[in-house]
């Protein structure tokens, strides 16, 4: 009897020992790998999306927002018929057959994604068809309140090689990673039907997003220019143009208009060379626009005076080149510099950079900001190079001193006119006025002036001699009554193939108002304009009618201006 | 006095047993009440799960109808919307600058 007891126990122990065994074996040494299963079947892990900056005017209107968008994909082991769905998708979302079957050729794997950034209501006509094998993620996508106004300041959002969204161009590629924030991270225990099970530990790793831009762009400021500037492409059949439109005292960018344009929404469907900003990433010669400031440069180193006058008698030899003015005729002796300005003589700047000198010429043009970027807060910003010391022969300061032979960006060129407007300073131009952080924080920017390149009077004469000029010179009849405004022609060859073409010109006017305290420096470029080659009957035409509606917008009235 | 002793140890240790179940019992109900009160609000937070999601789901309702509701401010106030509109009432831009250039004299001096 005792010995079936024993035999019973025994059995119980090692039955006990076993379950032991293996529980030790599922709770101890196996309890990683099976805590990892374990949470793979219960335990959620989910992003916490950062929603992209937005992008504000200087009066607070969003110019840029964000909204749903959907990503299209297909998962091509569902496909019933292939032709079918790509025939629905091309017709629907507006994307060439071949493209949309070229993707899915080239694919590798079963989940295809085809396009980005699809607007809920074309979703909505693809849900409609329910065709096999199309599916459809919720993304991201930037709105744009004023349609393309402004594009190639804001330029756009696309997929970087990670598919992830990258800004790319303008204030969305600078700003990149402040716009974009940091997404973040929620891990959370489920149940069966996917409902958190509350008493479960969860952990939270917050997303922050990306920072707001507010701009110093004015938005009024900015579609005045536009509707100008494009009213005159199409009146004289140019081929495209720019307006940049200044804080003189600032350098902060009130409109910067640059066309041809792109649609940001489509951008795909444009030109790669149209994303380019020409303000800041196009080089063109100035002509006469430079003479200002080499004229400034003369008379702030004493030795020129507006009332130096020199003997005009015809064209002048240099290195064996003729140098004439720009309509042949010549105002003899007592041709004073104000005089040179205002008849816009080439042969008048070549005397007043004899006078100044190589050397200093070369300085000014240094110091002007001409040769390096202005580190303005856009991407696409590049300077064209000027040539070293050593480089540059006689013929070369001479045609320097009426703006040929010398490449400059439009924005190089306004910043440095700025500088007769502002007293003699070179500021910093930016775009940005202040970034709001998604805490509320604000971080303002301050304006930057970089170094002085005038005496005060020296910019005071040399406005002066501008009045003149826009009173006086060639545009006068188009300039609005009672308003005193500082301004220059400037008409430019363009350079091909080692030769000026005397059919392609760049017509542009600068010129700032009122001229006792500058409200605004504007440049305007006409490029290969049709109708007229001169500055004067395209860029200066433009020039008053956007400075028209910008008195009017500001208040101004003449007698303000003097 | 012998019998006054032992009454007295008779009734400390029937004191003592009734102590000891009354402590017993307190423990006991006490094990009792909390495992019901887990139950129970086990059974509330398991469905407070289906609660939250449906919360989660509203904020999310609401906060896409704020950004949409932003966007249409927006639209409408965009100056190329503001501008087509204003053209299709009839009104016209006026660049015509108006302004008085002096002040006029209270009254002109005459002879």
């Amino acid at each position: 009897m005792h010995k079936r007891i024993y035999v019973v126990f025994i059995v119980f122990v090692l039955g006990f020992m076993a379950v032991i065994a293996r529980l030790f074996y599922w709770q101890i040494l196996s309890f990683d790998r099976l805590k990892g299963i374990a949470d793979d079947q219960t335990v959620h892990a989910s992003s916490i999306y950062a929603k992209r900056g937005r992008i504000f005017s200087s009066d607070g209107a969003a110019i840029v927002m964000n909204r749903k968008g959907y990503m299209v994909f297909v998962e091509k082991d569902k496909i019933k018929n292939q032709t079918d769905l790509i025939k629905s998708l091309s017709g629907v979302l507006t994307i060439p057959e071949s493209t949309l079957s070229g993707k899915l050729s080239n694919s590798l794997s079963n989940w295809t994604p085809l396009v980005n950034k699809i607007s809920e209501d074309k979703i909505k006509k693809l849900e409609s068809s329910t065709i096999p094998g199309l599916g459809f993620l919720e993304e991201s996508n930037r709105y744009y309140p004023e349609g393309s106004m402004a594009a190639n300041i804001i330029g756009f959002v696309g997929k970087n090689s990670k598919g992830l969204d990258q800004g790319y161009f303008g204030l969305e590629g600078f700003y990149d990673e402040q716009l974009r924030g940091r997404d973040g991270m929620i891990k959370q225990e489920k149940d069966a039907i996917g409902n958190p099970i509350l008493l479960e530990k969860m952990s939270e790793l917050p997303s922050e997003d990306g920072r707001d831009l507010y701009l110093t762009i004015d938005k009024t400021v900015q579609y005045i220019a536009e509707a100008k500037l494009k009213e005159s492409i199409e009146e004289y059949q140019a081929k495209g143009g720019t307006v940049t439109i200044m804080e003189p005292q600032t350098g902060a960018i009130l409109g910067m208009v640059s066309y041809p344009s792109y649609d940001p929404t489509d951008y795909g469907n444009y030109p790669a060379e149209f994303y380019i900003n020409s303000v800041v990433g196009s080089s063109y010669e100035p002509g006469s626009t430079f003479k200002v400031l080499v004229m400034a440069a003369a008379i702030n180193e004493g030795v020129l005076t507006p009332d130096t006058t020199y003997n005009e008698d015809g064209p002048v030899n240099i290195g064996g080149y003729t140098i004439r003015t720009w309509n042949n005729q010549y105002n003899g002796p007592y041709t004073s510099m104000t005089d040179v300005l205002v008849h816009s003589s080439n042969v008048g700047m070549v005397f007043a950079q004899s006078k100044l000198g190589g050397e200093k010429l070369l300085s000014y043009i240094k110091n002007l900001g001409f040769g390096e970027n202005t580190d303005i807060d856009l991407q696409d910003e590049s300077s064209p190079a000027i040539r070293s010391g050593r480089e540059w022969r006689q013929i070369d300061f001479a045609t320097a001193s009426f703006g040929q032979g010398i490449a400059v960006t439009p924005l190089q060129m306004v910043r440095a006119v700025a500088s007769i407007a502002n007293g003699g300073k070179l500021v910093k131009p930016y775009l940005v006025k202040k970034i709001k952080l998604s805490n509320g924080r604000e971080i303002e920017m301050k304006p930057t002036v970089i170094r002085t390149v005038f005496k005060k009077e020296t910019a005071t004469k040399i406005a002066q001699i501008m009045v003149h000029a826009v009173d006086d010179g060639e545009a006068h009849r188009l300039k609005p009554a009672g308003f005193n405004i500082a301004g220059k022609t400037g008409t430019a060859q363009i350079p091909i193939a080692g030769h000026y073409d005397p059919t392609k010109t760049i017509a542009s006017f600068v010129g700032f108002a009122p001229v006792d305290n500058p409200k605004f420096i504007m440049l305007v470029t006409i490029n290969e304009p049709s109708t007229s080659q001169w500055g004067s009957e395209t860029a200066a035409p433009t020039f008053f009618n956007i400075a028209k509606e910008l008195f009017s917008y500001y208040g101004i009235s003449p007698s303000s201006g003097g | 006095m012998e019998y006054t002793a032992q009454y007295y140890r008779h009734n400390n240790a029937s004191l003592g047993r009734k102590k000891f179940i009354l402590i017993n019992s307190i423990l006991v109900c006490l094990i009792i009440g909390l495992s019901v009160l887990q139950v129970i609000i086990l059974n509330h937070d398991s469905t407070s799960g289906e609660k939250l999601t449906l919360l989660n789901r509203e904020i999310n309702k609401y906060s896409a109808e704020i950004v949409d509701l932003d966007q249409e401010i927006a639209s409408f106030s965009a100056l190329s919307s503001v501008s087509q509109k204003a053209s299709e009432s009839g009104f016209l831009s006026n660049t015509q600058l108006v302004t008085l250039t002096t002040e006029s004299p209270l009254a002109y001096k005459t002879r």
